[in-house]
């Protein structure tokens, strides 16, 4: 969520109850000097305002889990919880009397805090990384897709480079089963799906059994050579060290490719070419992936945590009115 | 054989929008990555596991419902840590006054006090290991305005917020008179210019008569302790001066019987001793060579007519009791004087004061009239102006109502049955 | 070439189009006269994509804003067709769940979730882009159709004459048919109709002209300008005018060609472009309800130049119809102030356009005489180029930077597009009938001016090429996702996924990228939708929204997803699919339906970032396009390798860098700076040693402002700007000279090779 303009309104709402709280609570101060705690009228009413707007921030994600609900835009809930959140925890040191607490209340405020660090954190993320993958990654893909997209990425350079080399030795197929999005043609039918594949398999046999694109031997033996000791390792799902080093940045993997041409003759550039493009592309999924994480690890801490606080707040809230 | 015709053509790499999105796997959807699966496994672990690690807090085994308490105990109440259930009789009520009268009683200051609170409202529990303190605002949430709390409220002090000029009355004793039948003077024992009175130096220091004990509370002035060491001669009987100053200072007493004894005694025995003396007569009513039995009398009956009607009255004030001539009783040396009660209540009405915590005070810094007054009347309490230095919400040190005022009247208290450990807090084990 | 012919696996009852009514055999459809001369064989090819319905007088055949893909022959009985008042379609009640949720737990919890409302209940649109405002006042019937008469498909039947198509296209229904007496129709499926049409040559004929009037009379009425037209005049109009159909690419004039007439834009989407050289200037797209080719009929808009013969100032204003007072002080809203000449009162003369001339009147408040060819003159008219003198001031009329009677600019059709041409005379009389719409006419062409003078003097960030390699202006429901927004968490995807019962989402956050917007795979709701053409059973259709929904009678042949040229629409096998033919999984297509009877697509609902949008397209990106593209034919697709060289050479803004091949440079050949390579600036390109200039050297034999470039209607001249040691080019000093490619030009020290990009 990018703050900007749009969140003016919110800000001012927020700042504007904050305030309010703030007199409230200094007006009761003022007339009862220990000011509001956990069990003081005050202090429980901050206490049950402050839950409300948590099981509120928890709703956004069975809000996420249903679209089209009539309650709102997503984009909505999602403000009310960034906004709310900071609002309740402002609350929730109401309840307390700025106090950190000791037992399970003290538990909880060092939760709490946990959670809104996290949170805090993850605003942060989400305001710097998404333009930093935008700019560093210009060919990427859905997250979960990325294993996917590097198979056919690796089966894509392994079919081009055999264009060169003839016969790589590879017995990695395409998984032609495989329901693939994009429109791309599925045989439902056995007899058609047989027949599809008897027509890529004599593309292939014909591939493998020569280069298909005219070169000397020694320069097809040192195309397979580089191909399948540094640039095919680098496009397995666990790259390899040294395709990690050789591929480190686009320079570097420029600087590869351009190598390769110089040292192949003119007919192989084609497939240098594209093979620079994988490659790059494998180098930025790389990316992706590591900023990713980033993006949405923070939901690892901030999410599960909530969902831990919200049990415990039940267990504070019935043992402290019981007692 | 493969069919001998032209090499395959190679395609470029093609990258638009419809082969991109065939290298996703459409079959694959929805089985989500690790960061996403691990994120709704903790989402359901942590959960579980925060309300599996409560169960046993929730249940109470052990003391391990200390954990809910919102603060420490008290240290007075320490041995209730983890027995919530010795307090918190009642769930989902606040602590009845029944479960604190278990141990304490506390009975009400007034008998007209407007509602009764209940005993946790002023007395916080769980506020760290101090005990019980109260807070001004228990006390002034009625006293900030009376009026409010019932028409027919006839006080003088209606409106106490706190310890200050305007928001607190004037002290009321200092408004008194000191009525108790004894004649003193403090400026007589505290000259301002130094002198030397039978052999005694002038001034005297306040705690020449004003003692402490060895809590250091003041100990009430006493004669044979504060004053008989100058003023001894005062109980000097022997009009005649027959049996020297040793044998002729009567005690102290409020037995007139007794001090009569004594002088009887005194006499006979220093008759029996010097059976001349009637020889040397007494003064003028009593010609030498008197018979015994009436030098005896004479002696013994001026001497008291000169003890009881003379000396006595140094100090004190006499009357007719029951045909017999006696000292009005002085009672004890501390607060008020009533009639008839051997100590009477203290100075403050509503208040107590403490001189040990002011111990590093000079006495006249607050007494500051003490040298000045010439008469018993005078009451050297100091004004609430004395005070204000110190206390009150400008100074720095305390001002609690609770350091002055008492809520409880301690004197309606009842005697407890003590109890033992076991009753109280149950079964140890 | 006919459609594809049906999968000859597939057992055939599933193969047949569910139109409802009666389907007809062969020896039936053969039997009725209007299609007569037509081969059997063909009926029976397409077995059920004919059938017989039968209406009651009264009864609603079909609505305006319908999106239909069918067309109807009358067989016997009257048809109306009428457009509909604006409230009609806004009146529509919207159908409330019947009320009593609250009691039931489990319908507020289904409230909660968001239920979709029933498709019946769905809103119709309200307002129908295609033949304009729907408040065209008519209560009256547009028209009546007896027997024999093909309706329905006005616009599918305008893209089914162009020769070249081999496919229909369709559009909303421009109006609404319901029967006034019984009546009886065969709706018929596109591909049935294109049979017909080219296998029935005088039936063609006859529809051909039908279309003509009835297309006409809709559109002109539909245009706002032409709304106080008289009825004669517009059915005058209607006689004259003519209907034009352009095919994708087709230029329907070009720049500097004789303009003749001025045209309306029925339907489609076209480009204004001017040609400069090393390339095209695209200046604006203009869509439906649109018009132009007015600025070459209208009087010519004269420039007048004040300049102050002792100081050199000067001072320029534009000269339209409307008059404009020049003075020291003018008062009135079109008002040119010249200051720094005495001699000038406050308010002087006014000057207006008048023909191909400007009229010049010396006002009562100018004290002192005007200068014309040695004369004192109280009015003149003035001619383009020529001059007259006030005090110390001349001024001078400049000609129209648009020759007159010419086209300004080159307009190409994007699209399908279907034009109502009117002849200049035609339009000169509607201009000279009807002041009003000749005021809205200038008014609109004064704007557009300014608009392109704008445009020019832009450099647009966005790449064109880029729009039209993804075809982006397809999109009139475009997603887009804001890359600098979304957090890729694929909110999007899994509430697509949510939304349908099938649980594939339809969203795939996958796809090219145009500047900083991901285009994902998800249906477009393309203009012109492809997918349509060759379903076999005709379970793809547009629905009232433009909405493409795949019913439920699909056979998964997969043929919508192999020609949706975006990768939008996939087969999967569906184990839920309801199936009348047995419980088994079977294939099915599914596609976006834009989340038909939900408030909002449930993608861009559930994006928490506010990163989802849908947009039109060409609206979206409108302000961006209208900039500098240049696009050679043939050269659009660039090896990749050379781009990447080029932008290590260059270091530009990377947005620009697939154009810089193509655009004019100048390349330094001496100095530090050697082999630099410097964009020429639009229009012009200013040389010197100050620091405002547009490159600037230091080099003491170079004036501050020494030389200028300047692209002038297809070349490019480089002037001298009175510098100290003047300009030479290939070795020659010069003062102003075309360049032509490689010429070099020396200022100073520096040699700068002129390269006119990748043009020749």
């Amino acid at each position: 969520m990018i703050i900007d303009r749009t969140h003016r309104c919110w800000m001012a709402i927020i700042a504007a109850l904050a305030a309010v709280l703030m007199l409230i609570y200094a007006a009761y101060v003022y007339w009862n000097p220990p000011g509001a705690r956990g069990g003081s009228p005050l202090g429980l009413v901050f206490g049950f305002a402050g839950t409300g707007v948590i099981l509120f921030e928890c709703l956004l994600s069975l809000r996420k889990r249903y679209p089209a609900s009539p309650l709102g835009r997503v984009s909505v809930w999602l403000r009310a919880h960034l906004w709310l959140g900071l609002l309740s925890f402002l609350l929730i040191l109401m309840h307390s009397g700025w106090r950190f607490g000791q037992g399970l209340a003290g538990l909880l405020m060092i939760l709490f805090t946990v959670i809104l660090v996290s949170g805090v954190l993850g605003v942060v993320l989400q305001n710097w990384l998404p333009r930093r993958l935008t700019e560093l990654v210009k060919r990427e893909t859905v997250f979960e897709q990325i294993p996917q997209v590097i198979t056919a990425l690796r089966l894509d350079a392994d079919e081009r480079a055999e264009f060169l080399t003839g016969d790589l030795g590879i017995g990695e197929l395409r998984d032609e089963t495989a329901l693939r999005a994009g429109g791309r043609k599925y045989y439902f039918d056995p007899a058609q799906f047989k027949s599809a594949m008897d027509k890529v398999e004599a593309e292939r046999q014909k591939r493998r059994a020569s280069p298909q694109i005219d070169m000397e031997d020694a320069s097809s033996a040192t195309m397979k050579a580089h191909y399948l000791q540094e640039i095919r390792p680098y496009l397995r799902e666990r790259p390899s060290r040294l395709g990690k080093e050789l591929f480190r940045n686009p320079a570097a993997v420029t600087s590869y490719f351009h190598r390769l041409r110089t040292i192949l003759p003119p007919v192989a550039h084609e497939v240098l070419f594209d093979l620079e493009q994988i490659v790059e592309e494998r180098r930025q999924l790389a990316i992706q992936a590591r900023l990713h994480f980033w993006l949405h690890g923070w939901l690892l801490v901030h999410v599960p945590l909530s969902m831990a606080f919200l049990v415990l707040i039940l267990v504070h809230a019935v043992m402290s009115l019981y007692f | 054989m493969a069919k001998e015709d032209k090499p395959l053509d190679y395609q470029r790499r093609q990258v638009d929008t419809k082969t991109l999105a065939q290298r996703l796997v459409l079959s694959a959807w929805g089985g989500g990555h690790w960061l996403r699966k691990r994120k709704w496994q903790l989402a359901w672990l942590l959960p579980a596991v925060a309300a599996v690690a409560s169960l046993p807090f929730v249940l109470g085994v052990g003391s391990s419902r200390k954990a809910f308490t919102n603060g420490a105990i008290s240290r007075p109440h320490a041995m209730f840590e983890g027995r919530c259930a010795q307090c918190h009789t009642l769930p989902f009520r606040k602590v009845a006054d029944s479960a604190c009268k278990v141990c304490h009683d506390g009975p009400t200051h007034h008998a007209n006090a407007i509602g009764e609170p209940r005993c946790a409202a002023c007395h916080a529990e769980h506020r760290g290991v101090e005990p019980l303190a109260v807070g001004n605002n228990n006390c002034t949430e009625c006293h900030a305005n009376l009026k409010r709390h019932g028409k027919e409220i006839k006080l003088a002090a209606l409106n106490v917020t706190a310890f200050a000029r305007g928001k607190h009355p004037e002290l009321s004793a200092h408004s008194q008179i000191d009525a108790r039948p004894l004649k003193l003077n403090h400026a007589i024992h505290m000259p301002a210019q130094p002198k030397t009175i039978r052999g005694v130096k002038l001034p005297m220091k306040c705690v020449d008569c004003h003692s402490m004990d060895a809590a250091g509370e003041l100990v009430p002035t006493n004669f044979d302790r504060h004053c008989a060491s100058c003023h001894k001669g005062e109980l000097g009987f022997d009009v005649y001066q027959v049996l020297g100053p040793e044998k002729g200072t009567a005690p102290h007493s409020k037995d007139m019987a007794g001090i009569g004894n004594f002088i009887r005694d005194a006499y006979t025995a220093a008759l029996a001793l010097d059976p001349s003396l009637p020889h040397r007569g007494l003064g003028r009513n009593v010609e030498g060579g008197a018979s015994r039995a009436v030098w005896l009398a004479s002696a013994i009956a001026d001497s008291t007519n000169f003890l009881f009607e003379k000396k006595c009255l140094y100090c004190h004030e006499t009357e007719t009791r029951d045909g017999q001539l006696a000292v009005v009783k002085v009672g004890v040396l501390s607060g008020r004087f009533e009639k008839g009660r051997k100590e009477g209540p203290g100075w403050a009405k509503n208040a107590h004061f403490r001189h040990r915590p002011h111990r590093m005070v000079q006495c006249v810094s607050c007494h500051t009239q003490a040298a000045k007054s010439i008469a018993t009347s005078d009451v050297l309490i100091p004004k609430m102006e004395t005070c204000l230095p110190c206390h009150g919400r400008n100074a720095v040190s305390i001002d609690n109502c609770s350091g002055c005022h008492y809520y409880h009247d301690k004197m309606k208290e009842t005697e407890r049955d003590r109890k033992t450990v076991p009753q109280i807090v149950g079964d140890t084990n | 070439m006919p459609p594809e012919a049906p999968k000859a696996g597939a057992p055939k009852e599933l193969l047949l189009a569910d139109l409802g009514g009666t389907p007809l055999t062969a020896e039936e459809l053969a039997a009725i006269p209007g299609l007569a001369g037509i081969k059997k064989d063909i009926w029976s090819k397409f077995p059920g994509a004919i059938a017989r319905k039968e209406f009651r007088a009264g009864e609603v055949i079909f609505r305006q804003g319908d999106s239909g893909t069918t067309a109807f022959y009358l067989v016997s009985g009257t048809v109306q067709m009428s457009l509909a008042r604006a409230a009609e379609l806004a009146a529509k009640p919207v159908k409330q769940a019947s009320g009593g949720w609250a009691r039931n737990i489990g319908r507020l919890g289904a409230y909660l979730k968001g239920t979709p409302a029933s498709h019946a209940a769905a809103p119709l649109r309200t307002h129908i882009p295609v033949d304009g405002p729907v408040d065209v006042p008519i209560d009256n019937p547009m028209a009546m159709l007896e027997e024999g008469e093909v309706f329905g498909e006005l616009s599918a039947l305008a893209a089914l004459k162009q020769e070249k198509l081999k496919r229909p296209k369709f559009y909303p229904r421009a109006s609404t048919a319901h029967a006034v007496t019984d009546a009886v129709v065969l709706e018929m499926l596109p591909n049935i109709l294109n049979n017909v049409l080219y296998n029935a040559p005088a039936f063609k004929d006859k529809l051909n002209r039908n279309y003509r009037d009835r297309a006409l009379e809709t559109h002109l009425r539909s245009v706002p300008m032409f709304a106080n037209l008289s009825p004669e005049f517009l059915s005058m109009l209607r006689e004259r005018a003519e209907l034009v159909d352009v095919i994708p690419g087709q230029q329907i004039c070009g720049q500097g060609e004789n303009a003749d007439s001025f045209y309306l834009i029925r339907m489609g989407f076209v480009k204004v472009s001017q040609q400069f050289p090393g390339g095209e200037l695209v200046l604006a797209y203009i869509s439906r309800g649109s018009y132009f080719g007015e600025i070459g009929l209208l009087p010519p808009v004269f420039r007048l130049q004040a300049r102050n013969t002792r100081t050199g100032r000067e001072l320029r204003t534009v000269v339209s119809r409307d008059p404009v007072t020049v003075g020291r002080d003018p008062s009135g809203e079109d008002a040119f102030r010249v200051t720094g000449d005495d001699y000038i009162s406050r308010d002087h003369f006014r000057i207006h356009g008048e023909q191909q001339r400007a009229r010049v009147t010396r006002l009562n408040t100018g004290k002192n005489p005007l200068r014309y060819k040695d004369e004192s003159l109280d009015t003149f008219a003035l001619s383009a180029g020529e001059s007259f003198l006030l005090g110390d001031t001349l001024f001078t009329l400049l000609d129209d930077t648009y020759p007159s009677g010419r086209r300004v600019a080159t307009y190409t059709a994007m699209d399908f597009c279907q034009l109502v041409r009117i002849k200049a005379g035609d339009f000169a009389q509607l201009l000279e009938q009807y002041p009003d719409v000749e005021g809205a006419i200038h008014q609109v062409a004064r704007s557009r001016r300014e608009l392109y003078t704008q445009t020019l003097n832009r450099v647009s960030t966005v790449s064109l090429d880029e729009f039209l390699d993804q075809e982006l202006m397809q999109g009139q429901n475009l997603l887009l996702i804001d890359l600098d927004r979304c957090t890729r968490c694929d909110e999007c995807s899994k509430a697509c996924a949510a939304t349908h019962a099938d649980g594939v989402p339809r969203i795939l956050r996958e796809g090219l990228r145009f500047d900083q917007y991901l285009v994902p795979t998800s249906c477009r709701a393309c203009l012109d939708p492809l997918c349509m053409t060759r379903c076999p059973v005709g379970s793809i259709r547009r629905k009232q929204t433009l909405d493409i929904v795949i019913e439920d009678w699909c056979i998964g042949c997969g043929n919508c997803a192999i020609d949706c040229p975006y990768g939008n629409i996939n087969v999967v096998r569906l184990p839920f699919s309801t199936d009348q033919h047995g419980g088994t999984a079977r294939p099915k297509a599914t596609v976006c339906d834009l989340c038909n009877g939900y408030e909002e697509p449930n993608c861009v609902r559930a994006c928490p970032h506010d990163a989802a949008i849908r947009v039109d397209a060409a609206r979206f990106f409108a302000r961006d396009l209208a900039g500098v593209q240049l696009n050679v034919a043939g050269e659009t697709q660039a090896a990749p390798a050379e781009a990447g060289a080029l932008l290590q050479e260059t270091r530009i803004h990377t947005n620009i860098a697939s154009l810089l091949p193509l655009l004019p440079r100048l390349r330094v050949r001496s100095g530090l700076q050697a082999d630099a390579l410097l964009q020429l600036r639009f229009p012009t390109t200013l040389l010197g040693r100050a620091d405002d200039c547009d490159y600037h050297f230091e080099d003491d034999g170079i004036s501050r402002a020494h030389c200028s470039i300047t692209a002038e209607r297809g070349r490019f001249v480089v002037r001298d700007l009175q510098s100290t040691n003047g300009t030479l080019v290939n070795g020659q000093p010069v003062m102003e000279m075309e360049l032509h490619n490689g010429d070099l030009i020396s200022i100073g020290e520096v040699d700068l090779e002129f390269l006119t990009g990748r043009m020749s």
